[in-house]
């Protein structure tokens, strides 16, 4: 079985909590910059929402030159509105929608399961505080910290079948058939001049699903830890303009599938991605794109694990959000 | 969108020349640490404005009113003083800033009436507004507060908070006062702090279309 980012809807979320607008203060361009994947530690403004679209482009390495049913690319569409319910609480609402394509141009596209998340802000200063309503470009260094939780709803099908009426692969689904679950933490720190720091770190966690042919499976639980160096390259404070370069290095720790309560085979693993971007911020508008590369792999049947997550050429990734 | 404009017109004035109470309660005018020679312009050293001073000295306040100019003692052996300068009103036109009754009404783009408050805080334990018109002050008690430590500042109006106003660092803009009137501000280094507040307030029925405060606070950090 092929899983084919089973759990990464929830990482796609959690990966732009952060809504993904640098911190541009009313006197310019100064303040936290956000890099591509890893969740910086904002909260949106006290009663403003944020539209939001990702793309994640995923083109995979096949094993033979043959047609024969490989993994071929998957486009992965997020789309997503958030609200500041107060200066330190954010919940936002996501609805993915995916396209799967093999070689043999066998295709799956639909929308995926929604999913919800909350955001909690907290910032260092002189101890822990929640977020802050109004932050002076000094308050802008200190140590800032969220706390999220995310969650899936069974909204999409998880009982695609083939023309000849047999269940597809599990991983080429477009829902999990259970609800999932995610909680995670990110820290930014912003020194007071082009450059920010950005971490975070998650658990994701699934439920055992029995599909209408009567496997039971259980996508393993996913561990991600991602670090990002963002430094403001180009500015036009009196545009409100600005453009970020970043550089992330982005660690997933897929644990093994369970079908039938046993360790499926072809599954689970480690890879470290590297993740450079660009980001374009215009007033309350940003777009970011970037190129997602698996630097080192160890996934437990590397020969057998072709379309899975460490297996791609590369992966192109673009945000767009906005504040309104 | 306007309060974007705003500010960021107001941190071009904040570019402007500078006002301060040096150690020896003098007023000063002119760009912090350049010579005293280049402090003013040369007709500054004779102006004079009607102003207000205080001093503040064990709780009790001392006011004086009268014409006042740069270079002159706002108090001795205060706790806090503080001086308010009515410097006049202006108008911006195509050609220049000029005395708002030079001005041609026609070409007047905008105008405004211009009030300067000073304030120097001797004994950081004195932290407390004077509640004399525009002030910036802190929202708790200073004392022992070293560089790299942030100052929880107050904006109030005759004591009561102001939020949105502007305030600078030694002429960076660091951001606007929250609804309490309160902003930090980190101190970057030892010695003489200076600290500017600048707000508007629109006028109806008044000879120009509104009031600009500058407050600027002084204390001195080891």
């Amino acid at each position: 079985m092929k899983k084919v980012l089973g759990g990464s809807l929830l990482a796609c979320a959690a990966a732009w909590g952060h809504h993904g607008v640098p911190s541009i203060s009313l006197t310019g361009v100064d303040g936290p910059g956000a890099p591509l994947e890893t969740t910086s530690s904002s909260t949106l403004p006290e009663g403003s929402f944020l539209g939001y679209l990702k793309l994640d482009h995923a083109k995979y390495k096949t094993y033979t030159s043959a047609r024969d049913g490989e993994m071929d690319r998957t486009d992965y569409w997020l789309y997503g509105l958030g609200y500041g319910a107060t200066p330190y609480l954010s919940a936002y609402v996501f609805m993915p929608y995916y396209t799967k394509a093999l070689d043999d141009s066998t295709m799956v596209s639909g929308f995926h399961d929604v999913n919800f998340q909350v955001v909690l802000g907290l910032v260092y200063d002189e101890g822990f505080k929640l977020a802050r309503k109004n932050e002076s470009l000094d308050d802008m260094e200190d140590w800032h910290f969220t706390i999220f939780a995310n969650g899936t709803l069974p909204t999409g099908n998880s009982e695609r079948k083939d023309a000849g009426g047999a269940l597809i692969d599990p991983g080429m689904q477009t829902g999990f058939g259970e609800p999932s679950l995610m909680v995670g933490a990110s820290m930014t720190k912003w020194f007071g001049n082009a450059f920010t720091f950005v971490g975070d770190c998650s658990y994701n966690t699934f439920f055992e699903h029995t599909y209408d042919d009567g496997t039971k499976l259980r996508f393993g639980d996913e561990y991600r830890v991602n670090g990002a160096v963002t430094a403001r390259v180009y500015e036009v404070p009196k545009s409100r303009l600005r453009v970020d370069a970043s550089l992330e290095a982005n660690y997933l720790y897929l644990g093994r599938d369970e079908e039938d309560g046993v360790g499926a085979e072809a599954t689970g693993g480690s890879i470290l991605y590297t993740t450079p971007s660009l980001r374009l911020t215009y007033k309350t508008i940003s777009a970011a794109m970037g190129v997602k590369l698996p630097t080192a792999t160890d996934l437990n049947e590397e020969d057998l694990q072709q379309g899975s997550e460490g297996k791609e050429r590369y992966r192109f990734i673009f945000t767009f959000s906005t504040l309104f | 969108m306007y309060r974007l404009f705003l500010l960021l017109a107001t941190a071009a004035t904040l570019t402007a020349h500078e006002y301060w109470i040096d150690a020896s309660g003098s007023l000063q005018r002119g760009h912090l640490g350049a010579d005293a020679s280049e402090h003013m312009h040369k007709d500054e050293a004779v102006k004079q404005y009607p102003s207000e001073r205080y001093c503040r000295q064990s709780g009790a306040v001392d006011e004086v009113k009268g014409v006042f100019g740069v270079s002159e003692r706002v108090g001795t052996a205060c706790d806090t003083m503080m001086v308010i300068l009515h410097l006049g009103d202006y108008a911006k036109t195509p050609y220049g800033i000029v005395a708002a009754s030079e001005a041609n009404p026609a070409m007047v783009l905008k105008s405004w009436e211009s009030i300067e408050s000073v304030k120097r805080l001797n004994q950081l334990s004195d932290f407390a507004p004077l509640g004399k018109g525009f002030e910036l002050s802190f929202s708790r008690d200073p004392s022992g507060l070293e560089a790299g430590d942030k100052m929880r500042l107050l904006a109030t109006y005759d004591g009561a908070p102001k939020a949105g106003a502007v305030v600078a660092y030694e002429g960076r803009v660091v951001g606007t006062t929250d609804d309490a009137g309160r902003i930090n501000v980190r101190i970057r280094h030892a010695g003489l702090q200076l600290v500017r507040a600048t707000l508007r307030q629109p006028l109806t029925n008044a000879p120009v279309a509104e009031r600009l405060y500058n407050a600027t606070l002084n204390l001195e950090v080891k």
